[in-house]
């Protein structure tokens, strides 16, 4: 019988790590049960495939191999051919499952039946934190922390880069449908934002879970983090040409930084003189270390992240080759993804009703109004999921909360009342509606701050 | 002439506030459904102030939060932790029964959410508060006979049984809604301390006038998050102090417990909070600042413990910032040390030479700084002192 989870992992001279990950596996309540592991050694010149044969767990491991390696998405794409069960988990090779990780995963695609949208499932891999962790692993680690928490708030809207491949979940069947990773992205980088863009647009879900939870063995340092941006720089480049529509949530469309700017200067230099800017970049690379022994943080901080720009630039030019061909990329964008849906959105017959509204339609975007009142727009992004109608929600109580109570003052949802304070009264006479509107609402709001229960529903 | 403390809920019709014959002004705090949005200083004339006046003043007082609460109330928008950690109250006191009854029975009026309460009775001269406590049944008595309050609050660290560790002082009152307010901001993992507002209990004498003025602990009506990975990690007073601060437990493994060399009960005399807020943010955690968390605190009453505690805060702020230079090596130490002298305690001593109005009392101004001078080294003595006692321990 085939079982019921699938594990793949992709792995790259790691051996004691994909062991530490299968020796974890084997932990979750009814391993023998309901898993197998896939393990594809990609370019191994370690002993990990005879370590996994000599080692037996309670589950089916198998054990494949691409030589010479061709990355980890095409790795991944081996493993999924060749996995059985109906879902597939992606773990990398340097992630220790949590104890229930296998269950979350399960159990969060089992809701999927009741709304019937296949979904992609994230599930948290907080990088370990070290005992005396230095500044860079300190900043890593809160990155990686507020990625994961964000997603668990209330109203978080989905997109594409939230799709991460270190610990992720999808059903065999959408894995097939949506035709795998791209294997030919430079380094397998950005290989999960691509799988993740085609996602959205296939209809999935992107959602998260919080109990699918690892922990992330990165042993990622300064320079590797700079490799990466150059990679990422240069995948952005794969990633705009195939997926146009994107680009604006691309770094790579910042380009227009003034050109005296330090990032308008690092993008220069990356393009036009990149032995001066390597040069650049290693003396800025060996100021930090000095820079971090006397805690001075915030220039550290600045210099470590122009670091990372300068990379990242460097990779979009060995993507693209010239500034110029970057602008032809940039402008063959625009007009990219109008079909965007958005719809009008009237919150005055109450929250409620607002929000099933947007829950059904599922726009891209929406445009807010109370009766007559514009309140604001929720503009259509590019790669994230359709709007629901906790992202209306959220956006009114953050970005839009003062028009918000601008708009529901001039309609008079919140009564205006005869007793402004005098040194309201002086001014009023003279300011514009909105400004009035503004008083009145916070005047109303203490004269009668009970709303219609109606509004709440 | 004295100053009366009076609260002010914007959902009943404010009434004319009377019997003030005793009080020039009164410090208004103002609460929209139950919690604090804005406070307000109004004259008293005659007695009383008016219904009319408190509402006009009491709106643009409260004006932004208000908005803020008022639209998240409306749209029933709640970003709180959806299940809340558990908590346990610690209150850290030596020979002062009086404050401590106050203060236990402040924590009565807390909703019973299963939170614990622990009294961490710190090297007391008789058996005075022991007794106190066992009047208040289901409070914890633990008696530390090592003196000083860091070690006091590491013992409660270590007593206590919630996750969460909420620490107020003996001479402070808390609000109905302190804990839940505190406690719903620990959602993000990162976030390893939470503090509250703090408002004066009671503004009787010149001297508790006075503190307000040069150090209260008021930190505003907004919420605020302190990012160790964007913020300053030495400018921390802003943040708030240890009178109302809510700690994960956790907190002791990820980046150890206070410093016993810092804080009352200690040369520092001062210190012990702020140090813990700095190395929170050094080591990448946040901190927020919680308005709705609110405890009331009884300044000091004569004007001869007032100069004393200045004089402590003083040696405490300055012993820190030695820890943060020698221990922590942090080379942006010293420059905070010189910028505060130079930005708040300079001109103000400049000002009580020249006399100019409502400038701060020189013996107060000189007693801060004669505190300031004695910090660093009143930092090296209480380590030396904590070394030989715990090697005789």
């Amino acid at each position: 019988m085939a079982p019921a989870v699938s594990v793949v992992v992709p792995t790259h001279n790691r051996r004691d790590s994909v062991l530490r990950l299968l020796a974890a596996l084997e932990r979750q309540p009814r391993a023998a049960d309901t898993l197998e592991a896939v393990v594809v050694a990609d370019g191994c010149t370690d002993d990990t495939v005879a370590a996994l044969h000599g080692v037996a767990f309670s589950f089916p491991v198998r054990v494949l191999e691409q030589f010479p390696g061709r990355g980890a998405a095409a790795a991944r794409n081996l493993g999924a051919a060749h996995a059985t069960g109906a879902l597939l988990v992606f773990l990398d090779d340097d992630i220790e499952p949590g104890p229930t990780l296998v269950e979350a995963h399960l159990e969060a695609h089992r809701r999927e039946r009741r709304d019937r949208a296949a979904r992609v499932v994230v599930g948290a891999c907080r990088p370990a934190r070290s005992v005396r962790p230095d500044l860079f692993q300190t900043t890593l680690w809160a990155w990686w922390d507020d990625q994961f928490y964000e997603m668990s708030r209330p109203g978080h809207r989905f997109s594409y880069q939230d799709l991460f491949t270190g610990n992720c979940s999808l059903p065999a069947a959408l894995f097939a449908r949506l035709g795998g990773f791209d294997a030919t992205l430079p380094e397998s980088c950005r290989d999960d934002f691509e799988l993740g863009v085609r996602a959205v647009d296939a209809g999935a879900e992107i959602t998260f879970a919080p109990d699918a939870a690892a922990v992330h063995h990165d042993a990622t340092d300064l320079d590797r983090w700079y490799r990466r941006a150059r990679a990422e720089g240069h995948a952005d480049v794969s990633l705009a040409r195939r997926h146009p529509a994107l680009v604006r949530t691309l770094q790579l469309s910042h380009v227009g930084h003034r050109p005296t700017s330090v990032f308008g200067m690092l993008c220069w230099l990356a393009f036009r003189w990149p032995a001066a800017g390597d040069l650049i970049a290693a003396l800025a690379r060996a100021l930090l270390r000095p820079l971090e022994s006397l805690r001075l943080r915030r220039s550290w901080r600045r210099l470590s992240i122009a670091g990372k720009v300068y990379w990242y630039w460097r990779g979009v030019a060995a993507g693209v080759g010239t500034r110029q061909a970057l602008g032809s990329l940039l402008a063959a964008a625009i007009g990219a993804g109008i079909s965007d849906r958005e719809i009008d959105v009237d919150l005055s017959a109450g929250m409620g009703a607002a929000e099933r509204l947007v829950d059904v339609e599922r726009p891209s975007g929406a445009r807010l109004f109370y009766g007559d009142q514009p309140v604001g727009r929720i503009p259509p992004r590019p790669g994230a999921e359709p709007l629901r109608g906790i992202h209306v929600r959220r956006a009114l109580a953050t970005d839009l909360s003062h028009q918000l109570l601008l708009a529901l003052a001039v309609e008079g949802t919140i009564p205006m009342i005869a007793g402004v304070a005098p040194e309201n009264r002086r001014t009023v006479a003279g300011r514009s509606r909105a400004s009035r509107a503004e008083r009145a609402a916070w005047d109303g709001l203490a004269a009668s701050p009970n709303v219609p229960t109606d509004l709440r529903a | 002439m004295p100053t009366a403390i009076r609260t002010l809920e914007l959902d009943d019709p404010p009434a004319d506030l009377v019997g003030l014959t005793e009080y020039a002004r009164a410090l208004v705090l103002v609460r929209w459904r139950g919690e604090p949005v804005g406070q307000m200083m109004v004259h008293v004339t005659r007695g009383r102030v008016s219904a009319g006046e408190l509402r006009e003043r009491a709106l643009a007082a409260a004006q932004s939060r208000l908005r803020e609460r008022w639209v998240h109330d409306f749209l029933g928008w709640n970003e709180a932790a959806s299940v809340p950690p558990t908590a346990t109250v610690a209150v850290c006191t030596r020979d002062r029964t009086d404050d401590l009854r106050r203060c236990l029975d402040a924590l009565r009026t807390l909703p019973d959410d299963g939170q614990e309460v622990l009294v961490v009775d710190n090297c007391p001269s008789s058996d005075a508060t022991r007794d106190l406590v066992a009047r208040y049944p289901g409070v914890r008595y633990v008696r530390e006979e090592r003196a000083g309050l860091d070690i006091a609050r590491n013992r409660a660290l270590h007593e206590a049984r919630g996750d969460v560790v909420a620490f107020t002082d003996d001479d402070a009152a808390a609000d109905p809604g302190w804990l839940r307010a505190l406690l719903r901001n620990f959602g993000d993992p990162r976030t390893l301390c939470v503090t509250g507002l703090t408002m004066p209990l009671e503004l009787e004498t010149e001297a508790q006038e006075w503190f307000e003025r040069t150090s209260s602990f008021g930190r505003g009506f907004w919420r605020a998050t302190y990012d160790g990975t964007v913020h300053s990690t030495l400018a921390v007073a802003r943040i708030g102090a240890g009178v109302n601060m809510a700690l994960r437990r956790s907190a002791v493994e990820a980046i150890g417990p206070f410093d016993e060399a810092l804080d009352a009960g200690t040369p520092t005399q001062s210190g012990g909070d702020h140090e813990m807020f700095t190395r929170i943010l050094a080591s990448g955690y946040k901190i927020i600042y919680e308005p709705a968390a609110l405890v009331w605190h009884r300044h000091r009453r004569d004007w001869h413990s007032l100069r004393k505690a200045l004089y402590g805060y003083g040696v405490g702020v300055y012993a820190e910032l030695t820890r943060a230079l020698v221990v922590g090596g942090e080379l942006n130490a010293p420059r905070v040390a010189l910028g505060w002298l130079r930005h708040t305690q300079l001109p103000a001593l400049v000002r009580a030479l020249l006399r100019r109005p409502e400038s701060v009392p020189l013996d107060l101004v000189l007693a801060e700084l004669r505190g300031c001078a004695a910090g660093p080294r009143a930092y090296f003595t209480s380590r030396r002192l904590l070394r030989a006692t715990t090697r005789s321990a």
